[in-house]
This record gives structure tokens, C-alpha cells and sequence, in this order.
């Protein structure tokens, strides 16, 4: 016998309550994690994004256009690398709710993103079909879409020449993700098919996107890109899109702070769980201490039991817990990843979530190992 | 046995039950606590879905349509010119006051405004208006300041957005691109979306956004909620017309729908995963309570009482705790969120930010309540049950 | 978990034929603003190889003096010298390492851990030493087939009788070889055959291995056991006798 074999032993005194504390503990680690997943889902996911590329929008808001002649003007600014015009176009399938991520772009957009992966026959005929579309693989997945497929697409916006508000695409090629975290949700169509069958709004674009020749340089040309239309009707904001995606995940709301005070009340319900777990068992083995106290354990050794099974419950919980909800996350993951690509659970809230349990056992061990500690030998004998 | 007999059986039994509560004070506080803990959470994030559904959806009335192009998601993506605007205002059914119709044209956009909470950028939804605004709602009040005055870059803000985002106090300009906006008034319409937003006159908003004049949407008053089929019949039988009419309560529920799926799954999940650790925190106190009880159940088998009157006082016992439990949850979640003013993105329709405050409501409350007495239920089944069976012999000998 | 090392009560005694010596060794306790007087004034000498019996009513100080003399009690006044360590005067922890090495305790209700088997309740008190895992193993292994239960290693105390229960609680006293085995009434809880089996095994370890007991005992039948007697009373001795 060992030490660790006299705590296994202990920690099974009495099954049945064990495995409810245990439960209990598990029940908060699973949660834990499933928060910590969507946390980074909202807000996480946005450090994915690189540095390397700027979004450059209308000042006064997102839904303002800018000037087609603004990306001919950007691409002369020191610094920047390729300049890709976009307009998004809320596109949906037959139905209104099946809302559909469509944005008509360019060549130049297209390959800066090196996220996105298409084979070089999907690229090429990307190039020369003018209703040529690029879909996610999750989207194809959804509608079952495959390579040559036409799809009447219709849009919540802008309005076709032929009086409907659906264009027709075909689809050449089905993207992938080197980054399992980027969306794999949306459709990308050509910039000039959109442009010329739209009724309003020709000739300008909802937004440029600047891939740089030195991420590092972010700032002087975003600076350099605001200063050249300072003076023009259509002024223009310009950040990296991280800040973009930052700013936008702010607009849903607090996600973190919801998360957070959710993930309080989940670890401070389990604290008092395992720490009446802990006095109950304390108090039932008043005598047995008393007995150990008087074969010579020192004080040190009996704080570290008491401190040692506690601690035991909260990391074995813990692991069980966290395990199950790496299960639950990666099984949903397929469900949930055309609204939440970052739905992932990291290395990080593992970290944190042992760390958690090693605190908690010990703080609802304390009490416990200090009324263990108290004991007086010859009274707690007297009493048994 | 007659009723009164077995009343009076499980009252004793669990008279004698609860008597001993205060001994077992610790566990049972805890089977409290975590009951309580599921119900705070719960209630906590329901309370965010009922707030955001009640300004939502609040001034949605059966009797207003809502024209929008035809195909358009929502008003961001909507357009309607000056004539076509005329035509709906003279569709069959609308409601005509000593001004003409009861129709009255806008437009939305969107301006980006500080949020008061993390300094961001957010987008503020402007509302380009004329009089006929008023008519139409019915119920809007300028309580601070006075209304903008037609011709000028004036805003009136709604009080939700007031508490939500910087600078808008009375006298505050707001710049948007190359134009300056003054914030002359505030505006509250019974706890509306109306109150999100800032409205100004919808020429100067054209001017400013470039929309030359067309707008976006068309809201009008009926004469009654029937004549909506009528409404419809004659705008779309139209051939010039190419548009949309949607009752205006039916518009903000579609609009309300995702973000309620949304709340609804995250919260129950939340509270399910919670109510699952919380059910075995209460198994394990329900289990010491029997067990420091064996001796007290025991003699009362021994006096006669049936198995079933010492599993119904556990069982008993255990629900009072999860009704003590979720009474304490709900008033806690009451305290803590009712009331609690924040904003979000009105994913769903028009992309912009909406004000609102969390609200507990009644059915919340009952709601809490049901769940930690079920809770309550499930965690003292089967200790009741294994109380009901234990031998009196076992339990006597304990002594 | 590490090991302490008490250097104050390490060192080698002298050798002498008196291993325990109390003088005027008093206790009381006090209850609100009443003091009670359990011992009061007590000389005891108790020689290496002593069978010692304790009698007396109940309150009479006999569990006390045991207490005293395995160091879980401290005097309120007077001097206990067990092998040359002044114990009285040993700080708590000092006291509790002097416990492990020296002493050996025999309970009525045994007090052996329901969840270990009684090898391993008998190896308990060798996880305060430093031996190995295998000598620790060898050693409880021993004193079980010592008093007889080699046959019952694996088994929990559950499955234990009373007297066999006793025998694990004695290897267990036994496996660290201390000077001093303490017995408060190790028969009180058993019947006649198994506690006359326990008495002879306690004589048995005096006889064979000149192991020192002191026993408290009401039952002038265990205490016939014994080399010798001491009847208290009120606190005091009251009487001697040898066998």
C-alpha cells in the first residue's frame, strides 16, 4: 500500500455518495467547456484572422458604397500589395430563411486569401465563366450542391435587370479551408456578372479589402489610404480586419461577460457540493483520523489527505467533464460549423479548467482539513 | 385506508422529516444552493430573450402594415421611390386623418455611434421620417427637448439609445461623414424599438446618405386589422408595383424568431448541463437525510406507518427544498437582471443595434419554479425510495 | 507526502531496567468554572518486560493514565520519562513523531479503517517510516502470521470476527516494534473465548518477545493475565498487586 492507494481508498468510503459528487463535478467541467467552446466561437475566433490584409469602408457606414475608382487609387498607395472590391448581396435559396452568405467579388480578392482553397481548374474557370460561383464546403454540404451545378440564387438587396431579384450561378469549384476555424459557409460570385445585371448602385463597391506588402505596416497604410479620400464625398475607414471582426463581435454584446458570470455560478454551486461532500466525510470518520493521529500521523499528513481527496474529486471530475465535452464539441462541430466555424475547444480553457478544479478541491477542502486538524485525539476516541 | 388517514400519515411523517432539517442544515443548503444556482441561471438568460421580444415587438399592432419592395429581408434592403410611396399611401384600407392618409414614408441607415460599455463603434439605426410618423405609431413621446424641425440636421433620439451610446444628450452633435447632426430632443415610445433609434427628417437624411428621394419602407395604419387582405390585394394587383405588405406585429415577430430559438437553446442547454450537477447535489443530501433519519424512519414503520407515507414525506421533503430553492432563484435572478439595460445586433432584420432591457416576467417566474420543483422531484425519488424499502430491523438495530 | 525526521526524541535511551517513570503526575480538566481533578498525584515505575494491568471504577483516572502514557493526553503537572524522553515536555508535533516510533495502541473498538484490508491496515502505521514498499509489505505480512491471521490478509474488516479484528489491531500496534504497547479494555467488546484467546496472545508477546503492556482493564479475569496490578481510585493509587 501506498499513499495514493490509502486516498484512492478513502475517496471510496461511501460509492454512492462519491459518484454524485462526482457527477456533480463533471456536470460543471461539461459545461465548462461547452461555454469555453462558444466563447470561442463569439470572440476567440477572431484571432485567427491574420494582419496581413486591411478593410477599407465608406465612413459614414458599412451599407455605403464607395467609388469604383477607389480601388485603382488604393492599389497606388506605398505599401499596398492588391487591392479586391466586394458588395455584399444577403443572398438566400428559395426561401428567405435560407439565408446564404453571398458576396460578389473579384480575381484579386479571391487570391489574397490564402484560406481559401480551390483546385486550379475551379480557379481557372472562375476566370473565364462569368456566372462562376465558389461555395464553402459546408454550404455544398447543406444543399448538396456539387461542381456544375446552376442555382437560381436570389437576394434580399438588389434587384436583376430582368425584373426578378434572382441570377443564376454556376458553380465551379467548392472550397476548403487550410484553417479548420475559417468559415466554409459562404458563395462567392464575379464581381462584373452582379454589377452589370444590378438596377442601382452600379459602378461602386461596398468594400475594398488591401492585402499588404508587410503585415507589420498596418497602420501607415491604413493612415495613407483614410488621408487620400479625406477630402472627397466618400470618405473611408480603414483597419486590419481583425479590428473589424473585434468591432463586430462587440456589437453582439458582452458574450464574454455572460459566459463568464454563467461559468461563476456553475464553479460556485460545485464548490459547495464537493465542499459539504468533504465535511460529511470528515465528520463520519471523526474516530478513524483520531485512530491515524494516534498511530503518529502528524498534522501535515492529515491536512494533505483531507486536502489530498478533495482535490481528487475536482481534478478527476474535471477530467471526466472536460473529456465529455471535447466529445460533445467535436461531435457537434459538423451541426454548428456554418454558424460557428471557431466552435472549437482549446488547449487554453483545458489549462484553466485543471487549474479551476485544483483550486476548488483545495477551497472546499479547507474547512474540512482544518476541523480535521482541530481534532483532539482523545476526545474524538471518547466520542466514537 | 381512508384519504384522511393517509393525509394525515404522510403530513406526519413528513412533519417529523422536516423537524430534523435544521441538523442537516448543511447539505440541505446545499441541495438549496443548487437549485437556486440552475434557477438564477436560467431565469437570467430567459430574462435577456423576454426583454429583447418586449421592445421587439412591443409597439407591433395588427392594425399597421409594413411595405417593403418585393424580396427585400428587412428595410436595410429595401427600396421605394417618392411614387411608389404614393401609391401605398392610397391602397385600399388605410386610414385617413385630418391630414390625408395615415402612410407615411422612410427611410432607414445606418450611423456608427460610440457604445457607452466598450467604447466600439456601433451601428445605430437613423430613421429618415416625416410627420406622418406620428400618426402612424401613435404612441411616441418627446420627453426631453422638442422634435426636429423639418429642413434641418436635427435628431431625435430614443431614450433606449440614450442610455446605451455617448454623445447623445440634448445639445450633443453627432457627426456622420461630412455632415453634423444635432441632438435636439428625446424620445420614448412605451419601451419600443422606436426608442433604439435616432430619427431625423428623412429629406436631410437623403441628402446626407445620397438616396436622392427615394425610401425604404412604407408604414401605414388600417382602418382595421381586417382590411389587411384588402391592403394587400390592391398594392399587389398593381402591376407597376413591385412589393411586399406585412402586418407590422407579424414582421417583428419573423424578426424576433432567431434570436428567441437562439436564447431559448443556449439558456435551457445551460440550465439542463447546471440542472444535472445540481439534481446530484441534492441525490447526495437526500441520501444523508435518510440516513441520519434510518432510526426515526424505522420506528415510525415499526408504529405502523406505511412504506408509501416514508416515501412520500422524502419526496415531499425534497420538493419543498427545490420550491424553496427556485423561489430563492427567481428572486435573485429578479433582483440581478430585472431591468438590466443593454443593446445587441438585431441580427435578423435591419443589421442594427436594439436597446432593451431584461425583464423577469410572470411566466418566468412559474417557469423557475416548475423546473426546481422537478429537480426537486428527481433528487429525491430514489433516496424516497430506498427509505421507502429499508427494512425496519436494519434500521433499528442502528441504534 | 514527505517524511518528517524528529531529531529531539531520536537519540538511543540508556538502557536501564525502568523504562517509564512518572512522578506526581497529575490531569484536570475543566468544565465552565468547575475543575475536576482525574488524576492527583500519581508514581508509577514501570520495568522493561512489565505486564501492567490498570483497575479501577469508572472515573477513576485508569483510560487517563493510559492516554497520559502514549502521549494523545498531556499531565497538568508531574514528569513521564518513557526510555529516557521527557514526554511531558515534547511540543505536540514532537510528540506525535514519538508516538509513530515508540508506541503501540491496542483499542476496545479496535479502530482498524473499513476500506483497507487488514494487511494494509496493519502497513499503515509503516508509511510514517522509511522503508520500502516490499519491506513494508514483509514486515505487515509478519506480524499478521504473529498473531495468527495469515490466512486473513486480503480480507476488509467486514468480513473480520471480533476477535480477529483484535488480532489485526494488534499487528498493527506491533509492526513498528515499539518499546510500550498501550491496551485500553481490548477484550471489553468480545466474548469470553475470543477475548481469553486475545489476553493470551497479549501474554504471549510479553513472555516471547519481552514486549511491556500496560492494559486498562474492569475485568479482574484479564488483569489475572497480567505480572502485576495497580488499582486506582479517585485519582490516586490505591493498591499493588503482583501475580
Amino acid at each position: 500500500m501506498s499513499w495514493g492507494r490509502l486516498l484512492w481508498a478513502n475517496l471510496w468510503r461511501r460509492r454512492t455518495r462519491t459518484v454524485f459528487t462526482l457527477l456533480s463535478v463533471l456536470s460543471a467541467f461539461l459545461l465548462f467547456g461547452v461555454l469555453a467552446a462558444t466563447h470561442y466561437a463569439f470572440v476567440g475566433g477572431i484571432d485567427l484572422v491574420g494582419d496581413g490584409r486591411l478593410i477599407a469602408m465608406n465612413k459614414v457606414s458599412f451599407t455605403q458604397p464607395l467609388p469604383l475608382a477607389y480601388q485603382g487609387k488604393i492599389a497606388a498607395v506605398l505599401g499596398v500589395k492588391s487591392v479586391g472590391k466586394a458588395n455584399w448581396i444577403q443572398g438566400y435559396y428559395q426561401e428567405q430563411r435560407n439565408f446564404i452568405p453571398w458576396v460578389a467579388t473579384d480575381d484579386a480578392y479571391l487570391d489574397m486569401f490564402e484560406e481559401i482553397v480551390i483546385t486550379p481548374e475551379a480557379r481557372r474557370r472562375w476566370g473565364a465563366e462569368r456566372t462562376a460561383a465558389v461555395i464553402g464546403a459546408d454550404l455544398a454540404k447543406v444543399y448538396g450542391w456539387k461542381v456544375g451545378d446552376k442555382v437560381p440564387m436570389r437576394s434580399g438587396i438588389w434587384r436583376n435587370q430582368d425584373g426578378t431579384n434572382t441570377w443564376e450561378i454556376t458553380i465551379v469549384g467548392i472550397y476548403t479551408s487550410n484553417n479548420a476555424a475559417y468559415d466554409q459557409g459562404s458563395l462567392l460570385t464575379r464581381y462584373d456578372y452582379f454589377d452589370e445585371s444590378r438596377t442601382y448602385g452600379k459602378g461602386s463597391a461596398g468594400w475594398y479589402l488591401i492585402q499588404l506588402e508587410d503585415p507589420a505596416a498596418g497602420a501607415t497604410v491604413s493612415g495613407a489610404v483614410d488621408a487620400l479620400f479625406a477630402n472627397s464625398s466618400a470618405q473611408t475607414k480603414t483597419a486590419t480586419e481583425k479590428a473589424f471582426s473585434a468591432s463586430f463581435a462587440s456589437q453582439i454584446g458582452d458574450v464574454g461577460a455572460i459566459v463568464t458570470y454563467v461559468g461563476i455560478a456553475v464553479l460556485f454551486s460545485m464548490l459547495l457540493v464537493t465542499a459539504t461532500t468533504m465535511a460529511q466525510a470528515v465528520r463520519e470518520r471523526t474516530a478513524e483520523l483520531a485512530v491515524l493521529k494516534a498511530l503518529g500521523f502528524d498534522q501535515r499528513r492529515i491536512v494533505a489527505m483531507v486536502l489530498g481527496e478533495s482535490v481528487l474529486v475536482t481534478v478527476l471530475g474535471a477530467a471526466l467533464g472536460l473529456g465529455l465535452a471535447w466529445l460533445l464539441v467535436t461531435g457537434l462541430y459538423p451541426a454548428l460549423a456554418r454558424f460557428m466555424p471557431a466552435f472549437k475547444l482549446t488547449a487554453e480553457p483545458v489549462a484553466l479548467g485543471f487549474v479551476l478544479a485544483l483550486v476548488l478541491g483545495a477551497l472546499a477542502g479547507i474547512w474540512p482539513a482544518v476541523q480535521a486538524m482541530r481534532l483532539r485525539v482523545v476526545d474524538a476516541l471518547r466520542r466514537a | 385506508m381512508n384519504i384522511v388517514a393517509s393525509i394525515l400519515e404522510v403530513s406526519a411523517a413528513t412533519r417529523l422529516g422536516i423537524s430534523s432539517l435544521p441538523e442537516r442544515r448543511g447539505t440541505a443548503l446545499v441541495a438549496l444552493a443548487g437549485f437556486a444556482g440552475v434557477v438564477l441561471v436560467l431565469t437570467g438568460m430567459l430574462s435577456i430573450r423576454e426583454g429583447f421580444a418586449k421592445t421587439m415587438r412591443g409597439n407591433g399592432r395588427a392594425d399597421n402594415v409594413i411595405v417593403l419592395r418585393g424580396g427585400a429581408s428587412s428595410e436595410l434592403g429595401s427600396g421605394i421611390t417618392l411614387e411608389e410611396s404614393r401609391t401605398i399611401g392610397a391602397g385600399a384600407g388605410v386610414a385617413q386623418d385630418g391630414a390625408g392618409p395615415i402612410a407615411s414614408p422612410e427611410l432607414l441607415v445606418i450611423m456608427d455611434v460610440r457604445k457607452r460599455s466598450n467604447g466600439n463603434d456601433a451601428n445605430v439605426p437613423l430613421r429618415g421620417v416625416t410627420e406622418r410618423a406620428y400618426a402612424v405609431r401613435g404612441n411616441l413621446r418627446i420627453v426631453a427637448g422638442r422634435a426636429f424641425e423639418p429642413g434641418r440636421n436635427e435628431l431625435v433620439v430614443g431614450i433606449g439609445a440614450v442610455g446605451q451610446f455617448a454623445g447623445l444628450d440634448v445639445g450633443d452633435t453627432v457627426r456622420s461623414g461630412s455632415v453634423s447632426w444635432t441632438v435636439v430632443g428625446h424620445m420614448a415610445a412605451d419601451g419600443g424599438l422606436e426608442e433604439s433609434e435616432l430619427w431625423a427628417d428623412a429629406k436631410m437624411v437623403q441628402q446626407a446618405y445620397s438616396r436622392g428621394n427615394s425610401y425604404q419602407a412604407v408604414y401605414a395604419r388600417l382602418e382595421t386589422e381586417k382590411a389587411f387582405d384588402a391592403f394587400k390585394d390592391s398594392l399587389t394587383s398593381n402591376p407597376t408595383l413591385n412589393i411586399q405588405a406585412q402586418r407590422q406585429d407579424e414582421y417583428l415577430r419573423l424578426q424576433t424568431q432567431a434570436m428567441n430559438a437562439f436564447i431559448t437553446i443556449a439558456g435551457t442547454t445551460v440550465a439542463s448541463l447546471m440542472a444535472l450537477g445540481a439534481i446530484f447535489g441534492a441525490l447526495n443530501s437526500m441520501y444523508t437525510a435518510v440516513a441520519s433519519r434510518s432510526r426515526e424512519i424505522a420506528t415510525l414503520r415499526a408504529l405502523g406507518f406505511g412504506r408509501w407515507a416514508v416515501f412520500v414525506s422524502v419526496l415531499l421533503e425534497s420538493a419543498l427544498l427545490g420550491v424553496a430553492g427556485g423561489l430563492l432563484g427567481v428572486a435573485l435572478a429578479w433582483l440581478a437582471f430585472n431591468g438590466y439595460e443593454a443593446s445587441t445586433l438585431n441580427f435578423a432584420g435591419s443589421f442594427t443595434q436594439v436597446s432593451f432591457a431584461f425583464a423577469v416576467t410572470p411566466e418566468l417566474f412559474a417557469q423557475g419554479i416548475r423546473w426546481a420543483l422537478v429537480l426537486g422531484l428527481i433528487g429525491g425519488a430514489l433516496p424516497a425510495w430506498h427509505a421507502a424499502r429499508q427494512p425496519i430491523t436494519t434500521g433499528l438495530r442502528d441504534l | 507526502m514527505g517524511m518528517t525526521t524528529d531529531t529531539t526524541t531520536g537519540t538511543a535511551a540508556p538502557t536501564s531496567a525502568t523504562l517509564a517513570t512518572l512522578r506526581g503526575v497529575e490531569r484536570t480538566y475543566t468544565r465552565g468554572a468547575e475543575t475536576i481533578g482525574v488524576l492527583k498525584g500519581v508514581d508509577i515505575d514501570i520495568p522493561r518486560g512489565d505486564f501492567l494491568a490498570l483497575m479501577g471504577p469508572s472515573g477513576s483516572g485508569k483510560s487517563t493514565l493510559l492516554n497520559l502514557l502514549g502521549g494523545i493526553d498531556r499531565p497538568t503537572a508531574g514528569s513521564i520519562d518513557i526510555n529516557g524522553t521527557r514526554i511531558d515536555q515534547l511540543s505536540d508535533g514532537q510528540l506525535t513523531g514519538w508516538r509513530a516510533r515508540h508506541v503501540g495502541f491496542i483499542f476496545q473498538l479496535y479502530h482498524l479503517l473499513p476500506v483497507l484490508t487488514a494487511a494494509q491496515n496493519v502497513e499503515l502505521p509503516l508509511l510514517l517510516t522509511g522503508l520500502s514498499a516490499a519491506e513494508r509489505r514483509k514486515r505487515a505480512a509478519a506480524a499478521l502470521a504473529l498473531v495468527g491471521l495469515a490466512d486473513r490478509m486480503s480480507h476488509k474488516p467486514a468480513e473480520l470476527s471480533g476477535g480477529q479484528e483484535q488480532r489485526v489491531g494488534i499487528a498493527r500496534a506491533i509492526v513498528t516494534d515499539p518499546d510500550i504497547l498501550l491496551a485500553d479494555e481490548p477484550t471489553g467488546d468480545l466474548d469470553r473465548k475470543s477475548g481469553d484467546q486475545i489476553l493470551e496472545l497479549l501474554a504471549e508477546l510479553n513472555r516471547r518477545f519481552d514486549k511491556t503492556i500496560v492494559m486498562v482493564t474492569h475485568d479482574p479475569h484479564a488483569a489475572a493475565r497480567a505480572k502485576r496490578t495497580l488499582y486506582l481510585n479517585d485519582g490516586l493509587i490505591e493498591s499493588e498487586q503482583a501475580r
